[in-house]
């Protein structure tokens, strides 16, 4: 499939739209942490979820923590995406 | 007779009152509609109703979350708990009562519920059955079940006091108030208590039709308490979240308003079947006759009764039946009222809508009345307050609140002095 990368863009969507942060709310710096963010476990789920309904990425249980950040979601994403293989 | 009560406990009073109903959104606006006879009764505007045996509901028109919650919580949450959280923040409001000021173990959250997150399970089931279980929200978890907002407000207000939810039906805005009175008798100082129902959609009807006690009939009157007519219920939503705290506490902070007391309580239940009536209305009267018991008082001393009110020959004449033999003579000297004519049954939400009427018909001496009850039952041996509000000096308040399945449950009010200062009653009773 042809796709484009997944972007910031598309992870305020998320924040927006699942989460319920205002656009002002999710921030241009990568490494804020969602938690900083003030998301607590379960929105953490709820954004997970959107990932892999949305995005069509899998997030087996051993890589929930592997995205702390704004740019480990991203990366995470656009790797699963491009060689899901390798997870 | 069954005693278990101590000699000398303390007392629950009410103090502030927080209101999101059909015919008005907060206390005041909601009051001068009621006691107007301005009903909140319409053709369902919310979704298409048409396909559905019952077109005419109770909605909360302009109710907006956002002017009470935060975006992030309204995604996590149904309308059922934003109008219990805007409720409650009403509520503390109306009582001067700020929760960051008092010890968190003090303060209690106890709500009624009926159905829990209708809408938003609604959305999530359907994404189920046309996507699947992937695409169930995280939020679903906590937003649906019967507890979500007596856990949302106890978050909100950092309240971390002993916490529940009661499922009863139309008992439940009652038997919550009751509990409430139980934690303060346990030691607690404040319950943030009563109960909100959001009930008006899709699937949250057809549940309710199931029944076959909704009015079908397409008409702002269809629901006609005690009335010749009657044709079954008009659904509704919202509610009354109340403030109930210690005498003592609400003294000692000085709490503007001491509405009442919560005098006396009684439940049964019909045990007979799960959704026929019962044969006779011997369960409702020892409600209503443990709630007088409990209260101390004799049924002469009852200034206007709310009724539970439901809409359908059968319920209403064991009502009367009930109210007759639980007050004797009296059951035709007081007045009664089924306000709820304006709002449609709220469930949960009811009976403590029912209880915030009773505190102000004390308060402004004026009981609201029933609407189209334009032909009372003739034999029902009941003074209905019809179509106008009643002038009365009303000092005590008999709440008649029943729930599917056979709940009974009956609450007296008593009125408090509004000069509390020089009471000697209020320390030696």
């Amino acid at each position: 499939m042809t796709e484009a990368p997944f972007t910031h863009d598309h992870l305020k969507h998320i924040l927006v739209e699942r989460i319920g942060l205002s656009e002002a709310e999710v921030p241009d710096e990568l490494n804020t942490t969602f938690t900083e963010l003030g998301l607590d476990s379960l929105a953490i789920v709820e954004l997970q979820l959107s990932l892999q309904q949305d995005y069509g990425v899998s997030i087996p249980d051993e890589n929930a923590h592997a995205m702390g950040t704004l740019r480990e979601a991203i990366d995470y994403v656009n790797y699963q995406r491009f060689s899901p293989e390798v997870v | 007779m069954i005693t278990t009560l101590p000699e000398r406990r303390r007392r629950a009073v009410i103090t502030g009152i927080g209101v999101v109903a059909p015919n008005g959104i907060g206390a005041d606006a909601w009051w001068s509609a009621t006691t107007a006879g301005m009903s909140g009764i319409r053709r369902i505007s919310r979704f298409d109703p048409s396909r559905y045996a019952t077109r005419f509901a109770g909605e909360v028109e302009g109710f907006e979350a956002r002017d009470y919650i935060d975006r992030r919580l309204m995604m996590q949450t149904d309308r059922w708990t934003w109008m219990g959280l805007a409720a409650a923040s009403m509520a503390l409001d109306d009582a001067g009562f700020r929760p960051a000021d008092h010890d968190p173990y003090s303060m209690s959250v106890i709500t009624a519920s009926s159905s829990g997150g209708n809408e938003f399970g609604q959305v999530e089931i359907q994404k189920l059955w046309s996507k699947g279980a992937n695409h169930v929200g995280a939020y679903q978890s906590i937003a649906w079940f019967y507890a979500a907002t007596t856990g949302q407000i106890s978050i909100r207000h950092g309240m971390k006091g002993a916490s529940g939810v009661v499922v009863t039906e139309g008992a439940g805005g009652l038997d919550a108030l009751a509990q409430g009175r139980r934690a303060v008798f346990r030691g607690v100082d404040t319950v943030v208590s009563g109960g909100v129902e959001a009930p008006i959609g899709p699937y949250a009807l057809t549940c309710q039709m199931a029944t076959g006690r909704l009015s079908s009939v397409d008409d702002e009157t269809a629901y006609r308490p005690f009335d010749e007519r009657a044709s079954g219920y008009v659904p509704g939503e919202g509610g009354a979240i109340l403030l109930v705290e210690s005498l003592d506490s609400a003294r000692r902070r000085g709490a503007p308003t001491i509405y009442g007391e919560i005098l006396g309580y009684g439940a049964t239940h019909d045990g007979h079947h799960p959704w026929a009536p019962p044969p006779n209305a011997s369960q409702l009267a020892r409600a209503i006759t443990l709630a007088l018991r409990d209260a101390q008082i004799d049924p002469e001393e009852l200034d206007v009764v709310f009724a539970d009110g439901a809409g359908c020959r059968d319920w209403d004449d064991l009502e009367a039946q009930a109210l007759r033999a639980a007050l004797g003579d009296n059951a035709a000297a007081v007045p009664v009222s089924v306000p709820k004519s304006m709002t449609g049954r709220l469930y949960a939400g009811g009976a403590s809508l029912d209880v915030a009427s009773a505190l102000l018909a004390m308060r402004r001496g004026l009981i609201p009345p029933t609407i189209h009850a334009d032909r009372p039952v003739a034999n029902s041996g009941l003074d209905i307050v019809r179509d106008e509000s009643r002038t009365a000096d009303v000092r005590t308040a008999l709440v008649i609140a029943r729930g599917y399945g056979g709940f009974n449950s009956a609450l007296v009010l008593r009125r408090m002095p509004t000069d509390n200062t020089n009471d000697a009653d209020l320390e030696s009773r």
